[in-house]
């Protein structure tokens, strides 16, 4: 018909710019997500401009004198260092503005590792189970039940504690993700048993299209926004996970992870010192992350289910 | 009755089937245990006594019995199906045996002492959580309730997403550090022995305050954005339109068809939720020193003392499992759509 | 307004009443890319103990009507205008609490068969009593368990129920047996109207015939005005006496029912009764062309003439063409299909 081949054009003639007005346009509708991206971009341009402009290298211990408020002189360099540094130092003379700019793409990737995987395998076996039914469901269901009873971090403490080497980053990126599976599962699980019953799947089936290609290209792209909202919510948990089981002494000694910082902070009793500068702000960058990511699944579900979009 | 029958009538019955789901966490959780350990083909339980042992001191003698009879049980050269027995017997029993660190303190004395702190102390905060967040919830969801609460939970909604912990370090410096309302540390005061008494008993709520607070504020944005969820959907029913063609009072619709159904998913989440809170108070109890089973578990990660740790990460699990038995068992009784006799 | 004790009846309206009296009803959506007129100044009226149905395509507003007559309208919608007097009272002019009252008591709704009406987690007999509660009585007024099974009893039997579905849950029900239970619950407070929205979509055949005799039974015998909206022509020529076409949501024909199928005199209707299979009439199924209008923006004008491509945005006049029998006359159009 006329009208279809003229819509078609109209799509692929869209240009970027106003695709850009459109997503903006979105954003504006959706505040949910658009402050979560707000407070993500926020920490990349901080990050970016930390990397650029400052000596990232002093996150290490003993990169100057300890306990030094900000701006506070140090006594250890008295001329290169008169003003002290911008976060002041902790106990074991760290530059807290180093360990910032350098622990946050560090927690950051372990999420992203853990999310990422946890989704594939979730959605694997989410897709597994509610296609194909019968007891391939069944054992699948059950041992996502069994997995969410049980609380993951028992169990990566479990590893860690068995690890005698620690882990590195990467490392605890992949331990994360054995426990990060459970959750999107069950819920994808969820989504693909309304999807199934729906006419165009039917259709597929009977037109003889393999079980493989009808999840792939049938399913799969209508549930994409719905993963997404899964993937970021994946990376919160791995996310949370993580910087648990590093605030316990845990993880990576020799990283400054955010998890990390926070780690040495209880150990060195910082508030008892009161030395707001150090575990400040990897409270405020924690908080920053963790309310930007909810923000964000919040401001994904709602694009993802149209019946809990605010206005029509 | 035919032996089959009577069978199959226990088999599709749900309490039944709740309790071997129960009885496989519990199978699942203490095989891991046993088996992550063993993975890496060294056994850092047997180094560790073996290096406690080593350090000499009064204990010396002991703790070298101690790994003797470790290894008849345990050690490697014995087939794995043997060691894994072993390890069961003892499991079934609740015999986790001593503590490495506080040698010859058997683990579950360890355990005994701080479970009682943690068990208060949480219960009571799940429960404030719950109750207030439902609510909360139930009336932000609802479209006649008055706007202005809206701006008061939203701040709330937003403290949902950050861990409990790091509201616990807030709260500390503020209030302990900085205000001085409240003590910066410990279940009771410093040098006192626990007794019953009202001026200990008041003590303990004293230094419970702030532990607890973090812990319900943290957890009350879940509570009451899961309600909100229901109730909003439950809203654009079918039921809830016919109903209100029926011209019922506000409140009737609020409570008994709104309230009443958008319940049922919250307190499966509730079920689902128990691993996450116990998880979470852990870095809490640490962070405030509190006596309960997280502060001994981040000791014993501390000393690298494997006995106390795989003890009270089982009982937690039985715990938690049993929990999760009962409320899951219990909520047939709230929606009468799922039965106790067929499968549930 | 009644204040009769629990188990008496209201006096039942004398035949010459009118029922219902729809004038003028406006019901617009606000939506970002303008103003959608569901419903688009509708008038009708009705006498007590007459059957009228509504008929049109998704999409015509008729579903929308039946919210708005009960003043159920949610956002983003809104009613726009117009007057629904039953009783003598325009129920959009007064307040909530009233309106309250005179939902179930004046004005009843059967909901659609496909939906699910009923609370799932309540009893059947809670759910029949707890409309009588909220409305004749107050607290000193409790029934004793003995009265209040009384009433249960009494409106299960009216609609064909057995004794103990009353103590059964929605779920144990079927799709027919809980449509008659929404039935008993409509009819529950003598109303003088009933609105029953599409009762019996989504039921089979046979259902849907004692649901219908049920309704219509009840109906009689309490000589209540019925508007029945739907889409099955078939249900629609055996139950009513009158009917009412809608399109782009505007009443386009409204008439008895006899003659506005045997000689519709609006085009659209005219296409709707030719779409029509019949038993007698073997020759292929004709569709009415194009697609429904879309409500956003409607110019003004007659909707249908868009339909088939012409044009005529004159003020269409709504005439009297027979007894009771009213059409929207629009020159332009008036010959399609005949």
């Amino acid at each position: 018909m006329a009208t279809a081949n003229a819509t078609t054009q109209d799509l692929t003639a869209k240009t970027f710019r106003r695709r850009l007005e459109d997503f903006w346009r979105y954003v504006k509708r959706n505040p949910s997500l658009g402050v979560g991206l707000g407070l993500f971009l926020s920490l990349f341009l901080f990050v970016a401009i930390g990397y650029a402009t400052y000596e990232v290298e002093r996150y290490r211990p003993l990169s100057g004198g300890p306990d030094l408020a900000p701006f506070e002189k140090d006594s250890y360099n008295p001329v290169t260092r008169a003003n002290g540094y911008i976060l002041g130092t902790d106990r074991q003379g760290r530059d807290v503005m180093a360990v910032m700019i350098a622990g946050i793409p560090l927690t950051l990737q372990i999420g992203l590792i853990a999310g990422l995987i946890g989704i594939t395998v979730g959605t694997i076996l989410a897709f597994m189970a509610a296609y194909y039914g019968g007891w391939i469901d069944q054992v699948i269901s059950t041992i996502v039940d069994v997995g969410l009873t049980i609380p993951g971090i028992l169990i990566l403490i479990v590893i860690a504690v068995n690890l005698q080497s620690g882990l590195s980053v990467p490392q605890m990126g992949l331990a994360v993700s054995a426990v990060a599976w459970v959750w999107p599962a069950r819920t994808i699980r969820a989504q693909v048993l309304v999807m199934r019953e729906q006419l165009y799947v039917e259709i597929a089936r009977l037109s003889g299209t393999s079980g493989f290609s009808i999840m792939f290209k049938e399913m799969l792209p209508n549930l994409a926004p719905y993963i997404g909202a899964s993937l970021v919510g994946s990376v919160a948990s791995a996310i949370l996970a993580s910087v648990g089981l590093e605030a316990l002494g845990l993880g990576p000694f020799d990283s400054p992870t955010l998890g990390m910082t926070i780690y040495w902070n209880i150990q060195f009793s910082s508030i008892l010192h009161g030395m707001w500068w150090w575990f400040g702000p990897p409270i405020l960058v924690l908080a920053m992350i963790f309310v930007g990511l909810f923000l964000m699944t919040a401001g994904l579900d709602e694009w993802s289910n149209p019946r809990l979009r605010k206005r029509v | 009755m035919a032996i089959k029958n009577i069978i199959s009538i226990i088999i599709t019955n749900y309490v039944f089937r709740r309790f071997l789901f129960f009885l496989l966490i519990i199978w699942i959780a203490s095989t891991a245990i046993f088996l992550i350990p063993r993975l890496s083909g060294q056994d850092p339980v047997k180094e560790k006594l073996l290096l406690e042992a080593q350090r000499g001191g009064h204990m010396q003698a002991g703790l070298e019995e101690m790994a003797a009879s470790y290894s008849a049980k345990f050690g490697l050269d014995k087939p794995l199906i043997v060691q894994y027995g072993n390890y069961m017997k003892d499991l079934v029993r609740f015999d986790f045996g001593p503590s490495i660190a506080y040698f010859p303190k058997s683990v579950n004395s360890l355990i005994g002492d701080s479970v009682v702190w943690t068990f208060g102390l949480l219960s009571v905060c799940t429960f404030l959580a719950f109750f207030i967040g439902t609510i909360a919830g139930a009336l932000l969801g609802w479209p006649k309730s008055p706007n202005f609460l809206q701006y008061v939970f939203m701040p709330i909604l937003t403290l949902a997403a950050i861990p409990y912990y790091l509201l616990a370090l807030v709260l500390i410096y503020i209030f302990a550090f900085n205000l001085d309302w409240f003590p910066l540390f410990g279940g009771y005061a410093v040098a006192q022995l626990p007794e019953w008494s009202f001026s200990f008993i008041g003590q303990v709520i004293h230094h419970a305050i702030l532990p607890a607070s973090s812990i319900v504020l943290a957890s009350l944005g879940f509570w009451a954005l899961g309600m909100r969820g229901m109730m909003v959907t439950n809203q654009g029913e079918d039921f809830m339109i016919a109903a209100e063609a029926k011209g019922l009072r506000s409140i009737r619709l609020f409570f008994n068809y709104a309230v009443r159904n958008a319940i049922l998913p919250q307190t499966t989440a509730l079920a689902l939720s128990l691993g996450t809170v116990f998880t979470g108070s852990v870095l809490v109890e640490v962070i405030f020193r509190y006596p309960g089973l997280g502060n001994t578990l981040y000791q014993a990660i501390k000393l690298n003392d494997f006995f106390v740790i795989r003890g009270m990460i089982f009982i937690v699990i039985v715990t938690l499992g049993l929990a999760t038995f009962i409320i899951d068992v219990t909520y047939p009784l709230l929606d009468p759509r799922v039965s106790y006799k067929k499968g549930g | 307004m009644t204040t009769a004790k629990k188990t008496s009846k209201k006096s039942s309206p004398s035949k010459s009443e009118i029922g219902i009296d729809v004038q003028d009803l406006k019901v617009h959506y606000d939506t970002p890319d303008g103003v959608v007129k569901a419903v688009d100044g509708v008038s009708f009226s009705l006498r007590q103990g007459e059957r009228m149905a509504l008929v049109g395509e998704s999409g015509s507003g008729k579903s929308t009507l039946a919210m708005a007559l009960m003043r159920l309208t949610r956002a983003p919608g809104r009613i726009a205008g117009g007057k629904v007097i039953v009783g003598g009272q325009d129920l959009l002019d007064i307040d909530e609490e009233q309106m309250r009252l005179q939902r179930l008591d004046e004005v009843a709704l059967v909901p659609q068969g496909a939906m699910n009406s009923l609370n799932p987690v309540m009893k059947i007999k809670n759910q029949l009593l707890d409309g009588l509660y909220d409305h004749q009585l107050n607290k000193t007024d409790k029934l004793s368990k003995e009265e209040q099974n009384d009433i249960v009893q009494a409106l299960l039997k009216s609609v064909d129920l057995a004794p103990a579905v009353a103590e059964m849950y929605p779920h144990e029900l079927s799709g027919g047996m809980k449509q008659r239970v929404a039935i008993a619950i409509a009819t529950s407070m003598q109303p003088r109207v009933i609105v029953a929205d599409e009762p019996t979509s989504a039921l089979d055949v046979v259902v849907q015939r004692n649901v219908m005799q049920t309704l219509g039974r009840l109906q009689e015998g309490l000589h209540a005005s019925i508007i029945l909206i739907g889409h099955d022509m078939g249900l629609v020529a055996q139950f009513s006496d009158h009917v009412g076409v809608m399109y782009a949501g505007r009443l386009v024909e409204v008439g008895p029912v006899k003659t506005v199928f045997k000689a519709p005199k609006h085009p659209y209707t005219r296409l709707l009764i030719q779409s029509l299979p019949t038993l007698s009439n073997k020759t292929d199924f004709i569709g009415i062309p194009g697609l429904p209008a879309t409500l956003l923006n409607l110019p003004e004008g007659c909707a249908f003439c868009l339909r088939i491509g012409k044009e005529d945005k004159s003020k269409i006049p709504w005439v009297n063409v027979e007894k009771d029998h009213y059409i929207q006359e629009c020159k332009t159009c008036a010959d399609y299909g005949k």
